[in-house]
């Protein structure tokens, strides 16, 4: 079973949930998987250290010109919907940053002048955080699309047990890919007027991929009642309601886990895990 | 055969539409002939693309067999894209309408991007 924490806003908790629901998962004997998705500012290493790690670079195919066999039709260029690909006569420029390695260059080619490279751009790691396989991925500096990282991360992934997908914040193309394929994606907002707009969005987006989210409220008696109107208007489920305290802000602070000595945050989680493994909330993102 | 020069432009219209000061999110292109008064628009598809507008723009030239482009600015991709295409790139000062920035081509005042100045 797959789980995502996401979120569209950024810096409501989703990693704070993420490490702390994958550490009382394992704590209870799940065979669990906690998975970094955030891979432009991966952190989870911080709460769950990993050990016995192995890294991988990624890499994604590129389109390079073969040596003298294009005609410069311009076909390639035509058919790019990203116009990742111009062609000339005597040369064709791709940009990487706007390719998506979907190969139709290649097939749209007449000549056959073209053929696919691997093309770097950034780090898979994987290890063990106690009972907690780690699982995490982080695109170089200055890399643009993130999605065929987060896309790998996620295949690579066991089918066993339970996967907590930390996800990118917002509601992009990266935060898509972490919850393609969700059993459950959880949001998890904030009752301010910027976390019910960002919080809207991610419903739409769960929505249209075919899934329905549940949500966290985080820091829930701070701010106004706006999200808790939202939330009961459109029916969405509350898994749990997580009062602002600074002495778990403390504990994160010092990038420690929470749930094995902030007995509120741990009776939250442990309604969580009830209630997302118990019920099947959602339908599968698609 | 009479080069054709295109210009950026903020609407579609004639050549008293202020010029559009970036290639690859202008609104609309006018392209010219030579030195004829023949003006043809030309709608820039590309002006609210998430990723690429520059190399769809640059791509867009070279269909239309532009010879030269004047506009404010050209992003770098764009400038890499219309460099490969051979199409020549001419920055003019914001605030001129597309006739002001035509006449100051054909005076030979405006400058040629030559080398990635934005870097």
């Amino acid at each position: 079973m797959r789980i995502v924490i996401a979120s569209g806003k950024g810096g409501t908790g989703k990693t704070l949930i993420a490490t702390n629901l994958a550490w009382m998962l394992a704590e209870v004997g799940v065979d669990t998987t906690y998975v970094d998705a955030d891979v432009e500012a991966p952190n989870g290493h911080l709460f769950l250290p990993p050990t016995e790690v192995t890294t991988s670079r990624f890499s994604s195919p590129l389109p390079t010109l073969k040596e003298a066999t294009c005609s410069g039709c311009g076909e390639c260029q035509r058919f790019c919907a990203f116009h990742a690909i111009i062609a000339t006569t005597d040369k064709v420029l791709v940009f990487p940053e706007l390719c998506h390695a979907c190969g139709g260059c290649l097939d749209a080619c007449p000549d056959n002048a073209l053929e696919e490279r691997p093309r770097e751009s950034g780090t898979l790691l994987r290890g063990e955080s106690g009972r907690i396989h780690f699982r995490s991925g982080s695109l170089d500096v200055g890399e643009p699309r993130s999605t065929p990282i987060i896309e790998t991360l996620i295949a690579e992934t066991p089918d066993t047990g339970v996967v907590v997908v930390d996800s990118p914040p917002g509601t992009s193309c990266s935060a898509v890919a972490a919850m393609k394929g969700a059993d459950q994606v959880v949001l998890v907002t904030e009752p301010t007027p910027f976390g019910l707009h960002d919080l809207q969005l991610a419903v739409e987006l769960c929505r249209k991929m075919g899934c329905s989210p549940s949500v966290i409220v985080n820091r829930s008696d701070l701010g106004d009642t706006q999200v808790q109107r939202y939330l009961e208007a459109q029916s969405i489920p509350v898994l749990a309601q997580i009062p602002f305290d600074r002495t778990l802000s403390d504990i994160y602070a010092r990038s420690e886990l929470a749930a094995p000595t902030h007995e509120p945050l741990r009776q939250a989680l442990r309604k969580i895990i009830s209630t997302v493994l118990t019920n099947s909330i959602g339908g599968k993102a698609a | 055969m009479a080069q054709k020069i295109a210009i950026t432009v903020q609407r579609a219209g004639t050549l008293d539409e202020l010029m559009d000061s970036r290639f690859g999110r202008a609104p609309a292109f006018l392209l010219v002939e030579g030195d004829g008064p023949q003006v043809t628009q030309l709608d820039n598809p590309a002006t609210t693309a998430a990723h690429g507008a520059g190399t769809a723009s640059a791509a867009a030239m070279a269909d239309h067999g532009v010879h030269a482009v004047i506009s404010g600015r050209f992003g770098p991709k764009a400038f890499e894209a219309l460099k490969t295409l051979g199409v020549e790139m001419w920055t003019a000062p914001s605030g001129l309408t597309a006739a002001e920035a035509l006449a100051k081509f054909r005076e030979g005042t405006l400058t040629r991007m030559a080398v990635e100045e934005f870097r």
